[in-house]
């Protein structure tokens, strides 16, 4: 599904089509044909008026009449055929349009997520790509049809009498300038009545305005009336006449329905571009270094004079300097917005650092291919994410492959097999969308099982068990320790759930006040001890 | 166990629906319901009989402009023999017509616009109004908080629906009574012949709508697919990130994908069809109207002007038949939306109170015999429940997640009516004083927060401008907020963004609770903040909890062990009931549900 506007770096709605060109080459063509059908009744109407009639020729009236049905069949079969081509090539581009937005979506790094917004992405990845294929669709149907018509109705006009086509001629520029005006007149009426339901306002939809633009227009036939005086003219052809009148008319109504069409196409077009000149800003080096699983250092983490901050705002990590040797266990503390989750974020590149390095498995992260550092890293997120399927998918993630043994041992170890067990389908227990047949604690627990399953070498638990007791967390700290020998990041609200880390880093507002075990902080850090004595004079139930 | 009350949460939920469900889907024809919006909209019917007015004339003028263009036509008898003043006349005449057609036809719309419009208004303004006298068991029964997005959605296409519908069926049956007439007038044998044709074209269009439909239906649902993964994943994007879960999220996007693209070709297709197919019967028309009228005239019986005025009749007699099938859709929906609404306008009302006493003064008092409810009968929940509360006395609610603890509250406040027992405050019974006076006795401070788009001052002072600004600030301080408040832009005029990221949820728990201080309720209904606040401001919260409870009768929803431990009654919630009240002490010495929950919580491991 690569496809050629990566390499231009410009998203070109145009390049869609390259696909089908059959379709849109035959597409038209029958449509265009359709329209020749159109054009040619009222011709064989005049002659069956001026011919048929004065003569009294039964046989040449049915005939012509015959002449008529047939190339209405051929109309409709051509009608179709486009249709199908139309809708073929639309639907399809619609669908390469989505996969690749999509497809560039996952190449995004946080940043650019943050940047654009869930709403903003799912919106363009919906909404804008539908408004190009449906407009395309639209022009697919009417491109050649309106020329066609157009042209057709005057050359037929001409053929059935030059003086009366000049008309044609003069009026068709007015007709335009009337449909244009109307139409801008109405379009911003439309949009505003949407929005304002409230106001009685006299408002019409877009289809109404359509219709009433078509019948006021199909009503001025008395052009041709006029043009008698001018000079002889038969019965039959002034009916022809007043027929390509009324094609012609809607065919321009048609014609400026596509310019608006046109111009919604391209400001989506223009917003998806945005979409995909944002380029992932983190990527993986040329010569990635290999992580060696073997080396002693496996499982290490250091932070050397780190400083970052979100797209260049003040800064929310602040010169952290800390090394984590293999299976030890981290704490970090601090109050709501103070840069916790800043920090764990780094590890795994999440963001990259604005100074210093992060280092793992002693290389700087950014040496290591960003999907192989990912795979060593089971990262379980503050908010409890489970996708719709079933349990043992949404466990095996992080390893495709793995074993039921693997997946009961980390639902083991998250304290989560008890609750599990209990459902008849055991791990292909549903998860419906956004996990909402879960409580809270279960989806904590489960999310935390799934970063759980391939032992992780390094683990980072962010703000995870916030809804669970203390005893739950306190077994699940225990079982992690005991079973795992992970190198473990826990940042939490509560000082109980760190107090047995090895290290234990304080932050607040950005700034590392301390780092030290919970005895440490317990003497000297001032905050490390107010969050403590506030939590355990009243402990929640 | 918090996973069974979970599970027997759920139960009750599921039963509700199905319970509402039955209630809801009373099924009305679509008769009843145009009845019922005619005899709501019944003021505005002169704008009704106005669109009759206007599109009749409308239809007439619009039916004498193929005469008179057939009538110029046969003033050109051949070439060199043309009537050129007749034809002059003809066409003015015609301009004439047209200019009148054109400009009742604008009226017509603009009337029934107008009818729609205040309609819809009122039917809006009732719905409304209706909500704030709905018992609140029917809210919540209903839709679990979104029943008013719900009915918005549901007027917002009534109205969509009978714009186009409303305007179409006037218009069309006009105009189709009309050319039906003016044809058989003019020639029978013609008029006969279109007639008959016609069903062909309904027929055709109906075929093709109820394909397209079809599609549109299973288009409609595979969307729904398509968005849901997209929503999902994209929200998700930074959990498929950690994962290196991208190529898999790709490829089965992709296969959702192909399948949308497979149902959506189809239903392209067939809703496009319908212009070329109309196109097609019209063109058929157009033939068969041109070999009769020839005949026709060669025998002599009519004039060949009279073939072309049957030619645009021709046109238009099917036109109503397709506009109307066309919207069908539309109707049917918009016919459906305004069912629930009548169905909801037809609930009966919360029991009237207008006739019992306000509750004047209140001790604070609180007296609860014998009480038992359910929500629904056959799942019950409190049984036999007594408390007596003493004037500033303290009660903490305990339990599990979902144990019931807002079921307590909706029949305290007599949200809810219970089932059998009386609950009295001050020694008089809730139900026979009027519930707003009950209300106003109780503060209630909840973990949903509900502040409005206005100044703090306001949201404070509840929108009263009388009350002196140094009585707010006095408020703010026993809440402990007024600094905060002190280092906002505009201090106390600082604007409350509703939703907005200003304030953090523990702030606005604070100017709650200001609230709840100026207005020295003597009852309080609190509920403690479990997690997501850091600590300052729990502390903060807490110390503010404090201050208010001071010297007046509490209900709180305890989480924290100093307040249950201070409790003057602990009642022990389990799966909407209570099963044990007591002291702290008490409870402990009995060994029970209490005991065991709290040795869980606190056991070391």
């Amino acid at each position: 599904m690569k496809n050629a506007k990566k390499k231009q770096n410009e998203f070109r709605p145009m390049s869609y089509l390259k696909k089908y060109t059959h379709y849109v080459v035959l597409g038209p063509i029958c449509k265009a044909l359709e329209a020749l059908s159109e054009v040619f009744s009222p011709f064989i109407m005049a002659k069956i008026i001026d011919i048929g009639i004065p003569s009294k020729d039964n046989s040449y009236i049915v005939k012509m009449s015959i002449v008529i049905l047939l190339i209405n069949i051929l109309g409709m079969v051509f009608a179709i055929l486009g249709q199908k081509f139309a809708s073929l090539t639309s639907e399809g581009m619609g669908r390469d349009m989505r996969n690749d937005v999509f497809e560039h979506i996952n190449t995004y790094s946080y940043s650019e997520l943050d940047k654009f917004g869930t709403s903003t992405i799912l919106n363009r990845t919906l909404n804008d790509t539908y408004r190009i294929h449906e407009g395309t669709s639209a022009i697919l149907r009417n491109i050649m049809r309106i020329p066609f018509l157009l042209l057709g109705s005057l050359v037929m006009a001409m053929c059935v009498n030059i003086k009366l086509s000049l008309i044609f001629l003069v009026v068709s520029p007015i007709l335009l300038f009337i449909v244009f005006y109307v139409m801008k007149k109405l379009q911003p009426l439309i949009t505003e009545g949407k929005k304002r339901l409230d106001t009685t306002t006299q408002i019409t939809s877009e289809n109404l305005t359509g219709v009433r633009v078509v019948r006021a227009f199909n009503k001025q036939n008395y052009f041709g009336g006029i043009q008698i005086n001018l000079g002889g003219i038969s019965q039959g052809n002034l009916l022809a006449f007043i027929n390509y009148f009324a094609q012609i008319s809607s065919a321009l109504v048609m014609f400026a329905r596509i310019i608006t069409i046109f111009t919604r196409m391209k400001i989506s077009s223009n917003r998806i571009n945005e979409l995909f000149e944002t380029k992932n800003s983190i990527t993986s080096p040329q010569n990635p270094v290999k992580i060696d699983p073997a080396s002693p250092d496996f499982g290490k983490v250091e932070f050397q004079d780190v400083c970052f901050s979100y797209s260049n705002l003040k800064n929310i990590v602040n010169n952290l300097s800390i090394t984590v040797n293999p299976g030890d266990t981290i704490g970090i503390i601090g109050g709501t917005g103070s840069g916790k989750s800043s920090i764990v974020n780094l590890i795994p590149r999440f963001y990259d650092v604005s100074s210093g390095a992060v280092l793992v498995g002693g290389n700087n992260v950014k040496k290591y291919d960003v999907e192989q550092l990912r795979d060593i890293i089971g990262i379980v997120p503050q908010n409890p994410t489970l996708f719709t399927g079933t349990i043992r998918q949404n466990l095996s993630w992080r390893k495709p492959d793995a074993t039921d043994e693997e997946i009961i041992k980390a639902l083991k170890i998250a304290q989560a097999y008890d609750f599990v067990a209990e459902y008849p389908e055991f791990l292909d227990h549903p998860v419906q969308r956004g996990g909402t047949n879960f409580s809270g604690g279960q989806k904590q627990r489960l999310t935390i099982a799934r970063a759980l399953v391939g032992n992780p070498p390094i683990l980072i638990l962010d703000d995870s068990t916030s809804a669970l007791d203390f005893a739950t967390d306190a077994k699940l700290r225990k079982a992690i320790k005991t079973m795992l020998k992970s190198t473990t990041f826990i940042v939490s609200q509560r000082t109980n759930s760190i107090k047995d880390c090895d290290q234990i880093i304080v932050v607040d507002s950005g700034n590392i006040l301390d780092i030290g075990t919970h005895e440490q902080l317990l003497e000297r850090c001032s905050l490390y001890q107010e969050i403590h004595q506030s939590q355990n004079k009243k402990e929640a139930l | 166990m918090s996973e069974n009350s979970q599970m027997s949460s759920e139960l009750v939920r599921q039963k509700e629906t199905r319970h509402f469900k039955s209630r809801f889907m009373k099924n009305r024809s679509a008769f009843q319901i145009v009845s019922k919006v005619f005899k709501v909209a019944r003021p505005y019917r002169q704008y009704l009989y106005l669109t009759f007015l206007f599109d009749f004339i409308n239809s007439i003028a619009e039916l004498l402009v193929p005469i008179f263009l057939g009538k110029a036509i046969g003033a050109a008898i051949g070439k060199g023999n043309v009537n050129f003043k007749l034809i002059t006349i003809y066409s003015l005449v015609m301009i004439g017509c047209v200019l009148i057609a054109a400009l009742f036809n604008a009226l017509g719309s603009l009337t029934i616009n107008a009818y729609n419009y205040k309609a819809t208004y009122k039917i809006r303004d009732l719905l409304f109004k209706k909500i704030n006298s709905l018992p609140l068991s029917f809210i919540d029964t209903t839709s679990h908080g979104d029943l008013l997005s719900r009915m918005i959605n549901d007027i917002d296409v009534m109205t969509d629906g009978f714009l186009e519908s409303f305007a179409a069926v006037i218009s069309g049956i006009v105009s189709l009574v009309g050319t039906l007439v003016a044809m058989l007038i003019l020639n029978i044998p013609l008029a006969l012949i279109i007639v008959t044709l016609t069903p062909l074209s309904i027929i055709s269009s109906a075929y093709i709508i109820k394909k397209s439909k079809k599609y549109f239906n299973l288009e409609v649902q595979s969307l729904g697919d398509l968005s849901g993964y997209l929503e999902e994943y994209i929200a998700g994007e930074r959990v498929v990130k950690a994962f290196n879960h991208e190529p898999e999220s790709v490829k089965d996007f992709a296969k959702i994908n192909q399948n949308y693209y497979k149902i959506g070709e189809k239903s392209q297709f067939y809703s496009n069809l319908s212009a070329p197919t109309t196109r097609f019967v019209n063109g058929i028309v157009y033939g068969v109207v041109g070999l009769f009228g020839a005949f026709q005239a060669i025998r002599g019986i009519i004039s060949v002007d009279i073939i072309s005025t049957f030619l645009s009749y021709a046109n238009s007699f099917g036109r109503p038949f397709n506009e109307i099938s066309s919207n069908i859709s539309d109707i049917q929906s918009s016919f459906a939306a305004a069912g629930r609404v009548f169905n909801i306008l037809e609930e009966p009302d919360e029991v009237s109170d207008e006739n019992l006493p306000d509750l004047l003064s209140c001790d604070g008092n609180v007296s609860i015999k014998n009480v038992n409810f359910s929500y629904i009968p056959k799942v019950k929940l409190i049984q036999n429940f007594n408390l007596e509360v003493k004037q500033g006395m303290k009660v903490a609610i305990v339990g599990p997640t979902g144990c019931g603890k807002s079921t307590l509250i909706n029949l305290l406040m007599r949200f809810y009516d219970v089932n059998s027992g009386t609950i009295s405050v001050s020694g008089n019974n809730i139900k026979e004083i009027t519930r707003s006076s009950l209300r106003n006795k109780y503060g209630m401070v909840l973990q949903e927060t509900w502040l409005f788009n206005a100044s703090i001052r306001d949201n404070i002072a509840y929108g009263n401008p009388n009350i002196p600004l140094d009585e707010v600030i006095a408020a703010a301080k026993l809440a402990g907020i007024h600094e905060f408040i002190e280092k906002m832009p505009n201090k106390y005029d600082t604007m409350v963004i509703e939703g907005g990221n200003n304030l953090s949820q523990g702030e606005k728990q604070l100017l709650c609770i200001a609230r709840v201080m100026l207005l020295k309720p003597p009852m309080l209904i609190l509920d403690e903040a479990t997690s997501n606040i850091d600590t300052r401001t729990e502390m903060n919260i807490q110390n503010a909890f404090n201050n208010i409870m001071h010297g007046r009768t509490s209900f709180v929803v305890a989480h924290r062990l100093s307040t249950i431990t201070n409790a003057d009654i602990i009642l022990v919630m389990n799966k909407g009931n209570v099963i044990e009240q007591g002291t702290h002490q008490e409870l402990l010495d009995k060994k029970g549900f209490y005991y065991n929950l709290y040795n869980s919580q606190f056991a070391k491991v």
